[in-house]
């Protein structure tokens, strides 16, 4: 919960694709005096209340900033996403991930060359699994875990800065959400060791 | 030309050791080692913005030249050892050759390995990508 009155908190950003919705849509909670500050950033359709050859007036408010055709599809599929992730309890959900990613970031601590960045048991952390191998780069570790089925993301992650404080160019970092399962993290904690063990010499 | 295809005849034998890998993974066991074995290879001090190859996911460099011959010379550098690997088959196709060879050399040579059928779209376009730009250069070296 985000209590825009006693938090400071001025933008809230959040994309669809990451609570299960389709790509390409998202929405941008602004605080009312924050918005009032506020012109737009794009003119066209839906977002004009009155154009002449002398200047335009525009809606207030958020209409000022939807402009154009929507996203009909998406905000449609959004919506279904949104009454699916009703029926679960966030909490419930919010533990679930956060054992999984504790248990592999565990497991991983045993994987020679294998450094976990961050702490996954950690209450306030998000369900993701940093890590990094001492010889096998990032993207031939995400290919080679690829090989095996599972997708890890690779990369600076538009962190350079992080990246240079941990001293690395890249990391490797798994994700889990509301549909992995435990059965899933041990294929994967089993794949990560096959491939280190074969690979992490020739490097 | 080789035996099978529209590569230069000295990279037969490698087609034919990537042919006979039993799986993907062999495959990739095979590029590091490749990587390893890289004929003319750029080390990091020499990476710059003027010789990477964008398009790549990981860092990709690559400096043509030719040597007192006239042959084409594929100096090339990357962080990730598959790529590294990528570009020692490709070096080694094409080093020594003439630019005006490399310049239409096709790529098939990968496609005969099992190498690009095994990589991700945004991966084969990585390697397409290098692959075209060393085109380009032994394009201008050509007219040299």
């Amino acid at each position: 919960m985000i209590e825009f009155d006693t938090s400071g908190v001025d933008f809230v950003a959040i994309s669809a694709h990451k609570m299960g919705g389709p790509t390409g849509i998202g929405c941008l909670l602004v605080r009312r005096d924050a918005m009032e500050q506020m012109g737009p950033f794009m003119t066209g359709g839906s977002m004009i209340k009155r154009v002449s050859t002398e200047g335009s007036t525009f809606h207030e408010g958020h209409a000022m900033f939807e402009t154009g055709t929507p996203r009909i599809a998406e905000a449609i599929g959004w919506g279904a996403a949104v009454e699916w992730l009703g029926q679960f309890d966030m909490g419930e959900v919010h533990s679930h991930i956060n054992e999984i990613a504790s248990w592999v970031a565990e497991m991983m601590h045993g994987i020679d060359g294998i450094r976990v960045y961050g702490d996954p048991s950690r209450d306030d952390s998000s369900g993701a699994v940093s890590f990094l191998h001492e010889s096998i780069q990032s993207q031939d570790l995400a290919l080679l875990l690829d090989e095996g089925g599972f997708a890890v993301r690779t990369g600076h992650h538009c962190a350079q800065p992080l990246m240079d404080a941990l001293g690395v160019p890249s990391t490797n970092r798994a994700s889990f959400w509301i549909y992995n399962t435990m059965d899933e993290a041990e294929a994967f904690v089993s794949h990560l060791r096959y491939v280190v063990d074969r690979f992490s010499e020739k490097s | 030309m080789g035996r099978q295809g529209t590569w230069p005849e000295h990279l037969d034998d490698i087609v034919e050791e990537f042919q006979s890998c039993f799986d993907s993974m062999e495959r990739y066991e095979l590029l590091f080692q490749f990587a390893k074995r890289h004929p003319s290879p750029l080390p990091p001090e020499e990476w710059e913005e003027s010789n990477q190859v964008h398009g790549c996911q990981s860092r990709a460099h690559v400096i043509c030249s030719l040597d007192e011959e006239g042959g084409f010379i594929l100096r090339g550098g990357a962080d990730a050892q598959i790529v590294q690997g990528l570009m020692a088959v490709t070096a080694i196709a094409v080093n020594g050759m003439n630019p005006s060879e490399v310049e239409t050399l096709p790529p098939d040579f990968a496609d005969a390995m099992g190498i690009r059928s095994s990589l991700t779209p945004s991966r084969a376009n990585g390697f397409l990508n290098m692959f075209n730009r060393v085109r380009e250069e032994a394009g201008k070296l050509s007219g040299v």
